[in-house]
């Protein structure tokens, strides 16, 4: 008969695995959460027509029928940032996605593979990262025009190493570990390894980083729309409206800049304190 | 009464694990007299490291000692900070497990050894001497050399003994090893432990040697404390320590080890060692135990005078140390 | 795996041995001390050995005794400078049930050969369940065992080691060090290897946890026929667990034998300074003189840290 193991399950450890209820992290989620839900639900609950113009009614205060006031062109803002809110969201979106699958890729490649091919992709990265995004997004719009897709290339491209780099120290620690070369010992493929030994350790971490660098990209992308190189008018985006509402501004109607800057402000708050606590969350498992 | 160097009684820690704070010793009660070498034994959980670290008044932060432990007739928990920076420079000395741990790798080793002479204010050049002369005392020879030279550049056994000089260049009355030889191989064990030996009944040292390894123990020590769970089990003299232990779970540690000269199968202690918080309200060792009765359950034994050693056990008369744990485990 | 010309992967025959080892050598490029330009390091001189089927040989060494490269090289995890390493083919029919695909002829190599690691903590992939673990690796070799069939093995693997269905659902991180011992050698077992490397498996763990261990590594040899590579620097373990045994001392073989004799009438130095150094009842610490270097080592690395001086 084979010695039989201990069955009783280690204690602080089992307690650790239900997983400590975070419920500052719940509450910020499902802020989030709201912005997002209004964002997909700006057709059905935006009172008018984003691009509606009235031309008697321009520049008007908030009012019953105008929670936020009308633009210079008399549009409504509120309806403007409810859809704004589509563009603004959907673009870092795109462009973290972009850079997620990029950055894991290239970092875990070049763990797994190292020698000549880590130190090209490092010394990529590393050029990548010292150009910075705006000036990759302007150069973009130079070339290939304005409109989202030009901004939305060039950051996906300037975010890549900032994910990569932080991925690829942690993974070449983990890439140490027994458990890796065990697997390499049992005959995994190099491809398996590093995608269901791998890659899951390091999840947590990823989603941290791009929690934070979403935050980085929506505030860059509408610089670019600040700037008349992103989204053009009459399409409705936060930094177009900070943009057009400035000389309103100096008019003495902050409605439409103020509105469309604390919406940027608040999205990219919301969104690092995730990040923040998905970081720690990361570190401490 | 200061008879006894040192008295530790009643002594319970708490430490924040993972944000909870959580038991690791309990009822800790002994006593080192001046020049006495005391061994404390236990594996993973049995808190004593964290009891040489509470004597040393080193515990991390959130972390709650109650008990009284007595330097020289002082509670080294209530002293103030000027009276403890005294304790813990000049009156005890710690060596650790990893002595790169507890070395700046970028300062020399000369650094390291004058800096405790130099916050206490003596002249350079003679802390120096001193520091080349301790050296040589734990075999390094070409001590000034050594202290030019960086921690990397040398092995753990050279460093660990760098750790002995260090530690006795204060001249302290009491010395706290933790596993100073765990780390090391076999042979330079041997090497480090006899330095250690030597240097401490030269010096009438007092000492708390701590160790998982039982005969390693034996060896240096006058008695073994045996720790199970965050608690003492038993305590006797270390020279009898092979026929006269009474406590199951010593007789299951000691019978543990494979002996060379004999095979055969090994007398396994069944499950595995777990730490104080995790034990029940009665005896520690109690769900490993295959001579537990409904009492050891129900009641924690205290230790207790059994023929000459302290034991915390309720069959300690009646099992008479005559144990022998089956040869397979029980479920 | 790198495929390594001087590592002979043929078949070897009946009555030969299931692992043989012949001139093995491995060096290293490493800095020189004073950080100008690097020098050779000879980890492994000139090491031959071989193990008999359902034999256990012991590789016994101290730190820089070039143990563990032996031991990595023969696995294939690090490729020897030169020599050879010959592994017998793994049996044809397995013992999960099934037949092997064609498939699993790159996986073979595999199937030769295993070994568990001396860090239970990072051993184990921290995300997977047990039951993931070596349903994955049965899912790698025997690709055509069904649902049922690997379920049971499964279970017949953790009853091996002395673990049950409560530890299926749990992951790493719920399992004590000598649990998780157990589900790494039930991980190696799974691939049914001719020779499973112990490259100091018992040593992170608790001496009254390591006797269970080493009980159950002996249950696990008559049950099972595989023959074990144990290596350690801990001589009563060694005893336990092997018939022969042979003794590195930087890099080079300085004694061989049956482990009885290693141990009670060894013929070299380092051999008795090894028995000495190990604690027993009514061992004393004492000083001896410095060991001198084994002859046919080339330049030792200056500065390098070894844990003996």
């Amino acid at each position: 008969m084979t010695v039989l193991a201990d069955p009783t399950v280690v204690v602080e450890n089992a307690e650790a695995q239900r997983g400590r209820r975070d419920y500052t992290l719940a509450v910020l989620v499902v802020l989030i959460g709201l912005i997002v839900c209004a964002a997909v639900l700006a057709p059905w609950i935006a009172p008018h027509p984003p691009n509606q113009t009235d031309i008697l009614g321009t520049g008007a205060g908030p009012s019953a029928s105008h929670l936020l006031g009308t633009d210079a062109l008399g549009r409504d803002i509120f309806s403007r940032l409810l859809y704004g809110a589509r563009l603004s969201l959907l673009g870092p979106a795109l462009i973290i996605a972009f850079a997620t699958l990029a950055g894991v890729f290239l970092a875990i490649s070049s763990v797994w593979i190292g020698g000549w091919y880590d130190v090209l992709v490092s010394r990529l990265l590393d050029l990548l990262f010292a150009i910075p995004g705006l000036l990759v997004a302007i150069l973009a719009v130079a070339v290939i025009g304005p409109g989202l897709l030009a901004p939305v290339i060039a950051l996906s491209l300037a975010y890549t190493p900032y994910i990569a780099r932080v991925l690829r120290s942690v993974a070449l620690r983990e890439r140490q570990l027994a458990y890796i070369e065990s697997s390499t010992l049992i005959g995994y493929s190099a491809w398996t390894i590093c995608t269901r030994q791998l890659l899951p350790n390091v999840t947590s971490l990823i989603r941290a980083q791009a929690t934070i660098a979403f935050g980085a990209a929506l505030v860059d992308l509408a610089a670019t729309s600040y700037l008349g190189l992103g989204v053009q008018p009459p399409t409705a985006e936060w930094g177009i409206m900070v943009a057009n509402g400035q000389s309103s501004l100096l008019n003495g109607q902050p409605w439409e800049s103020v509105s469309a800057g604390v919406m940027i402000v608040v999205v990219v708050v919301l969104v690092n304190l995730i990040g923040e606590r998905l970081a720690s969350r990361a570190e401490n498992a | 009464m200061t008879s006894q160097l040192l008295e530790v009684d009643g002594l319970h820690v708490d430490i924040p694990i993972r944000g909870r704070l959580r038991s690791v010793i309990h009822d800790g009660s002994f006593a080192i007299a001046r020049g006495e070498s005391l061994g404390l034994v236990g594996e993973s959980g049995s808190g004593k490291s964290m009891t040489a670290r509470t004597i040393m008044r080193l515990l991390m932060r959130g972390a709650v000692a109650t008990g009284s432990v007595r330097f020289d007739g002082e509670d080294v928990l209530a002293m103030s900070p000027a009276k403890l920076r005294r304790y813990q420079g000049a009156n005890v000395s710690m060596i650790y497990q990893d002595p790169r741990a507890h070395i700046n790798p970028v300062r020399t080793i000369g650094d390291f050894l004058l800096e405790g002479p130099a916050a206490r204010g003596v002249p350079r050049r003679e802390a120096h001497d001193r520091a080349v002369d301790l050296l040589g005392q734990v075999g390094i020879a070409d001590g000034g050399r050594r202290m030019r030279q960086y921690p990397h550049q040398l092995s753990g056994g050279l460093l660990q003994r760098v750790m002995i000089a260090s530690a006795l260049l204060t001249s302290p009355e009491l010395l706290l090893a933790d596993e100073p030889t765990t780390a090391l191989d076999v042979t330079t064990q041997e090497e480090v432990m006899a330095i250690l030996d030597e240097q401490r009944q030269g010096r009438q040292l007092a000492m708390l040697f701590i160790t998982h390894d039982l005969d390693l123990a034996a060896a240096v020590t006058d008695r073994m404390a045996v720790m199970y769970a965050g608690m003492i089990i038993e305590v006797g003299a270390s020279e009898g320590i092979h026929t006269e232990a009474r406590h199951p779970y010593t007789v299951g540690l000691l019978g543990s080890r494979p002996v060379i000269g004999q095979r055969s199968r090994i007398q396994t202690v069944p499950g595995r060692p777990i730490s104080a918080f995790e034990a029940g309200s009665g005896c520690v060792f109690a769900a490993r135990c295959p001579f537990r009765i409904d009492r050891c359950v129900a009641e924690r034994p205290a230790l207790r005078d059994v023929g000459g050693r302290e034991v915390a056990c309720h069959r300690a008369e009646e099992l008479q140390g005559r144990i022998e744990f089956p040869k397979e485990a029980l479920t | 795996m790198t495929t390594d010309p001087t590592r002979d992967q043929d078949h070897v025959e009946e009555g030969e041995p299931v692992l043989e080892v012949r001139d093995l050598r491995k060096v290293f490029r490493v800095r020189s001390e004073d950080s100008r330009g690097t020098e050779e390091l000879v980890a492994v001189d000139n090491v031959s050995f071989s193990l008999h089927e359902a034999g256990s040989l012991a590789v016994v060494g101290e730190s820089g005794s070039g143990k563990t490269t032996v031991a990595r090289m023969i696995a294939g995890l690090e490729t020897p400078t030169s020599g050879t390493v010959r592994i017998a083919e793994p049996a044809q029919a397995p013992a999960a049930g099934g037949t092997l695909s064609s498939r699993s002829a790159r996986r073979e190599r595999h199937r030769r050969i295993q070994m568990v690691f001396q860090d239970p903590y990072s051993s184990l992939n921290p995300q997977h369940t047990i039951q993931r673990c070596l349903d994955d690796v049965l899912r790698l070799h025997f690709r055509d065992l069904g649902t049922e069939a690997r379920a049971a093995r499964v279970a017949q693997l953790l009853e091996y080691v002395g673990l049950d269905d409560r530890h299926l659902s749990l992951r790493p991180r719920s399992l004590s060090g000598g649990q998780r011992q157990r589900v790494a050698i039930a991980r190696a077992l799974a691939c049914e290897p001719r020779v499973l490397i112990l490259d100091e498996a018992v040593s992170a763990l608790d001496v009254s946890v390591q006797g269970q261990i080493l009980n159950l590594l002996g249950d696990l040899r008559s049950t099972l026929g595989v023959a074990y590579l144990f290596v350690s620097h801990d001589l009563a373990v060694v005893q336990q667990v092997t018939d022969d045994a042979i003794v590195m001392h930087r890099g080079v073989v300085v004694e061989r034998g049956s482990t009885d004799e290693v141990l009670t009438s060894p013929s070299a130095e380092y051999t008795r300074r090894l028995l000495d150094a190990v604690t027993r009842p009514g061992w004393k610490p004492m000083r001896h003189s410095l060991l001198e270097r084994p002859v046919t080592r080339l330049l030792p690395v200056p500065g390098r840290a070894h844990s003996g001086d």
